[in-house]
């Protein structure tokens, strides 16, 4: 049944009006390795999504998911989503965001590695175990949507699974840590090389 | 404040009235006036002053610019900074400033950003009243304005709107919950929770719904005709009532509803998901009420007198027709306006009762005087005013004195005006409500089709989005092998960069799906709700799917790389081909079959186009030997051995090759134009041959198809593209029906195919049989829909027995009479 009392005229109708305005250019020119030019594309870009300056969940989920239209992009951006939001209050504000996109985008491979980390480590408990690498394997396999061919299993989710984990988990000790983790990443020319292809002109 | 900068030399002036009050002499200006005494009428007109010469400059350099999609606004800059906190008086517009231009480039909607630029000049903030609130909303978010700045005059609407708006999002996210709830496995007393609350969940809540219903019904009447006469007692001879007669039947009746309405309640109270919310709830009440009466009967001894306390406990037993309201709408509607009007009713018993006892105290003070009076009392006057006021007017008091009748006309007048006041707003309560609670069950019907519709779309569009990635990287084949670097967008080869990351991780690959998919996936929802012309749309629109061969689709990606430069430019660089009357209907689809005034089919002309031409129109050269043909010109009418004649009398081969396709004939024709009118209304000469691209076609909204690798395919897009425009129902033809054709009723003097599809209901054993089944093929299937609606013409509903069906197969008649029918089956 819909409300139907009329007494509720007070402010209850409107939402409290949350709004974040960053700091000026030139401080998080100097703050970010972006250039000038860049900052204001990419503050351009996140206004045009977010008016209010405010990024929570829901929007990220919906802005990740136009780039992969035909997939269920939620998991996957949930995840991003928790490594961009550092004081974990639910928002991410424009700065926190260029801070952590300057890291992705220009940061050394060092730091880079460090965030493929802690989007792994899903529990943040400074290591990852095989589950962790289980959600995450599958929120990659849910990027592919419905128009993917062969078909992706549950079975085929826990092999790959599986192989990487193996490939990461030297010792059989059943988690990795980040020194493991970063150790490994740096001798694999493979992974050095990758990490560069994913480079973005904005 | 560029507005009141104009005002400050007035102030300045005015202020030589303190001159002479000064206590202290008054500080030297802070500027050196060059020539004192001249003081410039405005500012913005002299320049002879140093005054103003610094006035202006400042204002000069202040001026700027702000492009809001292409729209220039021009204000003052201390006119934005009015308001530090929002986006365009801090320096967060910086973000924004374009340095080539030397300007403020904003990607916004610029009729609401006039609004707010508005704001910044008067300081009132407007809301206009046709922009969608959601949308102003995000305006005033994106430029950082409270909404709370709204002016008075708008301020109500707005919070109107808002209001509005947010229960409207509040409504769909509790049903979008519902519907995340429903698949959910639920616990046999959530479920119990479930059938209770609606009866349409399953058969098991409908009787249920509808026992309880009827055991309502029974109890409510037995009530009643418990007190009918029903012949003299055969003891005292006194006329004895129903109830006195039969008493044994009339208890096993109570006792059975009671017994049913008790166990119902219990097991309400059992799936209740919060106990004691329900028990404190108003029908729980009424259930509890409308049981405890026979409870307390059975313990209290009534062999004797019919002593008060047991008839009102009878009394109490008519308040089980309260439980139908579970079972009523309006009821529950009448109950919630009676509850949102709380305070009209309560206004109308206050304003009621105060009058009651004015008017009853005049009265008794007026009547006291006459003896015999029935006011013998205030109390007792309040009677006559109660029955005065409400219109009733018994008349077994009146009054007797002429000041008693003239309080008595003045009480009867009032009473009409007390009561008629709080009336309409209660009514106008009750219709908005019913209405909400209309449109709310409206919406929930809705939803269901509109969420089929949806994801039809959204596969749609995932499945345009992998084409275009295909033909992305094709291009980028293309270009790597010829080894020119044309320029791409480095958005979209960035964006195709990172699925072909996807793709290379996960080691799968985007392929797109058939529409056998798309129809599984979405649209059978939609055919199965659509009515029966819905259905024969439908079924238009999949015999253009059909059209395509479905086995290359599905081997598509093993053999893409096979495929021939041909395959792939007829693929990607179709162009279609259309005969197009002035209103931009497409008389008829270009087949490879159409005649060209050059005398050549359309297959014998140069469909396939490496790259598109950039130029307009497309020319369509004839490929053929000798021929001239510069572009294909569809001639109107021509049939295989006939050609149509000119209208100046002569044949089309009288007439040249090439434009302006002059007759050859010694005549004065300026080109070759048959006189032949089209199914459309309009005549040949007015139409044209259309040539355009695929962009160009889906941008006029006309179906293009399914990518086909076969030569000259023009504009057919579907076997519906054979018929001529008038009778295509889709975008291309005449468009579909409006809603007023296509929902009239069907009458006698209908199709009888119609009238048998308007005879059942539209999710019958007919619409499902539309659907294709699997592993059935084409032509099948195509057979198996022609023999069902034979059948059912017929009027016969069932499968017949299946031997017919083989007869019809082997004999390959499809109007075989009854009788062979026998004979065949009989002999089998």
């Amino acid at each position: 049944m819909p409300k139907t009392s009329n007494t509720d005229y007070d402010d209850d109708g409107l939402e409290t009006f949350k709004r974040y305005k960053p700091r000026s250019l030139d401080e998080l020119t100097t703050r970010t390795k972006f250039s000038k030019k860049e900052i204001q594309l990419i503050y351009q870009g996140f206004k045009q999504e977010c008016p209010s300056g405010i990024v929570n969940e829901e929007t990220f989920k919906h802005i990740y998911g136009q780039f992969f239209p035909f997939a269920d992009t939620s998991s996957y951006a949930r995840l991003v989503f928790a490594t961009f939001d550092l004081r974990s209050s639910g928002c991410v504000t424009f700065e926190d965001f260029l801070i952590c996109l300057s890291t992705l985008c220009r940061g050394s491979i060092e730091d880079r590695l460090r965030w493929i980390f802690t989007l792994y480590d899903t529990k943040k408990s400074g290591k990852i175990t095989k589950d962790d690498f289980h959600v995450i394997v599958c929120a990659v396999y849910a990027l592919l949507g419905n128009v993917a061919s062969p078909c992706c299993d549950l079975e085929t989710i826990r092999e790959h699974t599986t192989t990487v984990f193996q490939r990461f988990d030297k010792s059989h000790q059943g988690y990795i840590t980040m020194e493991d983790f970063m150790s490994f990443c740096l001798n694999d020319p493979n992974i050095i090389q990758s990490i560069d292809v994913l480079r973005t002109i904005v | 404040m560029a507005s009141v900068a104009a005002w400050l030399p007035f102030a300045r002036a005015a202020a030589i009235g303190w001159v002479p009050l000064a206590k202290h002499p008054l500080p030297p200006p802070p500027f050196r006036i060059s020539r004192p005494g001249v003081l410039p009428s405005s500012p913005s007109t002299s320049t002879t002053s140093a005054t103003t010469t610094s006035i202006g400059e400042r204002r000069c350099d202040e001026k700027i610019i702000l492009n809001v999609s292409g729209r220039r606004f021009e204000c003052w800059r201390s006119t934005l900074e009015k308001y530090p906190e929002s986006l365009l008086g801090s320096n967060e517009k910086e973000f924004f400033y374009d340095e080539d231009t030397r300007e403020y480039f904003f990607d916004r909607d610029p009729d609401v950003f006039r609004v707010i630029l508005n704001f910044y000049r008067t300081g009132k903030l407007h809301y206009p009243r046709h922009e969608c609130i959601a949308a102003y909303d995000e305006e005033l978010a994106f430029f950082g304005i409270l909404p709370d700045i709204i002016g008075d005059c708008c301020y109500e609407d707005y919070r109107d709107r808002k209001r509005e708006n947010t229960e409207r999002l509040i409504d769909d996210r509790l049903h979008e919950d519902d519907d995340k709830i429903q698949p959910k496995p639920l616990s046999p007393r959530e479920s119990m929770w479930r059938a209770f609350e609606n009866p349409n969940t399953s058969t098991m809540a409908s009787v249920f719904y509808y026992v309880t219903g009827f055991f309502i019904a029974v109890s409510v009447i037995a009530n009643v005709l418990d007190t009918v006469a029903c012949g003299p007692d055969p003891e005292t001879g006194y006329p004895r009532s129903c109830g006195e007669r039969f008493t044994r039947q009339f208890f096993c009746l109570d006792t059975a509803c009671v017994m049913i309405f008790t166990v119902e309640y219990f097991l309400r109270l059992y799936a209740a998901p919060d106990r004691l919310k329900f028990v404190r709830s108003v029908m729980s009440v009424i259930d509890v009420v409308a049981i405890m009466p026979y409870y307390i009967s059975l313990f209290m001894p009534h062999k004797g007198e019919v002593s008060g306390a047991f008839v009102t406990l009878r009394v109490f037993r008519v308040f089980r027709i309260f439980k139908f309201s579970r079972h009523s709408q309006g009821l529950r509607v009448l109950g919630y306006t009676l509850k949102s009007c709380a305070s009209e009713l309560g206004f109308l018993l206050f304003s009621l009762t105060m009058a009651i006892i004015i008017f009853a105290t005049v009265m008794y003070y007026a009547e006291k005087t006459v003896v015999s009076t029935k006011f013998t009392s205030i109390p007792a006057a309040f009677w006559y005013t109660i029955v005065t006021m409400t219109t009733l007017g018994y008349g077994d008091m009146v009054p007797k004195t002429w000041a008693g009748k003239l309080v008595g006309g003045v009480c009867s007048l009032s009473g009409v005006l007390v009561i008629a006041l709080p009336v309409p707003v209660i009514v106008s309560n009750f219709s908005r409500i019913y209405h909400q609670s209309q449109r709310a069950d409206k919406m929930k019907a809705q939803r269901k089709a509109r969420q089929s519709r949806i994801r039809l779309a959204r596969n749609a569009t995932s499945n345009a989005f992998v084409a275009a990635k295909r033909r992305h990287e094709q291009n980028l084949e293309d270009s790597n092998a010829s080894g020119d670097k044309s320029i791409v967008n480095p958005f979209e080869s960035q964006h195709h960069h990172l699925l072909r990351c996807l793709e290379l991780t996960t080691d799968r690959e985007f392929v797109e799906m058939g529409p056998d998919m798309l129809m599984s996936s979405g649209g059978g929802a939609s055919l199965a709700a659509g009515s029966a012309t819905a259905g024969f749309t439908n079924l238009g629109s999949r015999s253009r799917f059909l059209l395509h061969p479905r086995a290359w689709w599905c081997c598509k990606s093993r053999r893409r790389r096979k495929t021939s430069y041909k395959f792939n430019i007829r693929l990607h660089n179709r162009v279609f081909v259309s005969w197009v009357n002035p209103q931009g209907m497409d008389c008829i689809l270009i087949g490879p079959q159409h005649k060209c005034l050059c005398r050549h089919k359309f297959a014998e002309h140069k469909t396939d186009f490496a790259q598109i031409p950039t130029e307009r129109p497309i020319l369509i050269s004839c490929r053929q030997q000798g021929c001239r043909c510069v572009s294909f010109e569809y001639v109107a009418n021509a049939s295989g051995t006939s050609d149509p004649n000119c209208r100046c009398k002569h044949s089309l081969d009288n007439h040249a090759t090439k434009p302006p396709y002059k007759c050859q004939k010694n005549c004065n024709c300026t080109g070759f134009s048959a006189p032949f009118t089209c199914t459309c209304g309009e005549s040949a000469n007015k139409h044209i041959t259309l040539v355009e691209t695929k962009e160009e076609r889906e941008e006029r909204g006309h179906p293009t198809g399914y990518a086909t690798p076969y030569q000259a395919m023009g504009g057919l897009t579907g076997f519906s593209s054979l018929a001529e425009g008038y009778l295509r129902l889709d975008p291309s033809g005449r468009g579909r029906p409006d809603d007023d054709f296509l929902n009239q009723p069907i009458t006698a003097m209908d199709h009888p195919i119609l009238r048998v599809h308007a005879s059942h209901e539209p999710d019958s054993a007919e619409a499902q049989s539309q659907l294709r089944r699997t592993g059935e093929s084409e032509m099948d299937y195509y057979e198996r829909r022609y023999q069902e609606r034979q059948r059912l013409s017929r009027g016969i509903r069932a499968p017949s027995n299946p031997y017919d069906d083989d007869a019809k197969l082997t004999t390959g008649t499809r109007n075989d009479k009854p009788q062979s029918r026998r004979i065949i089956g009989s002999k089998k």
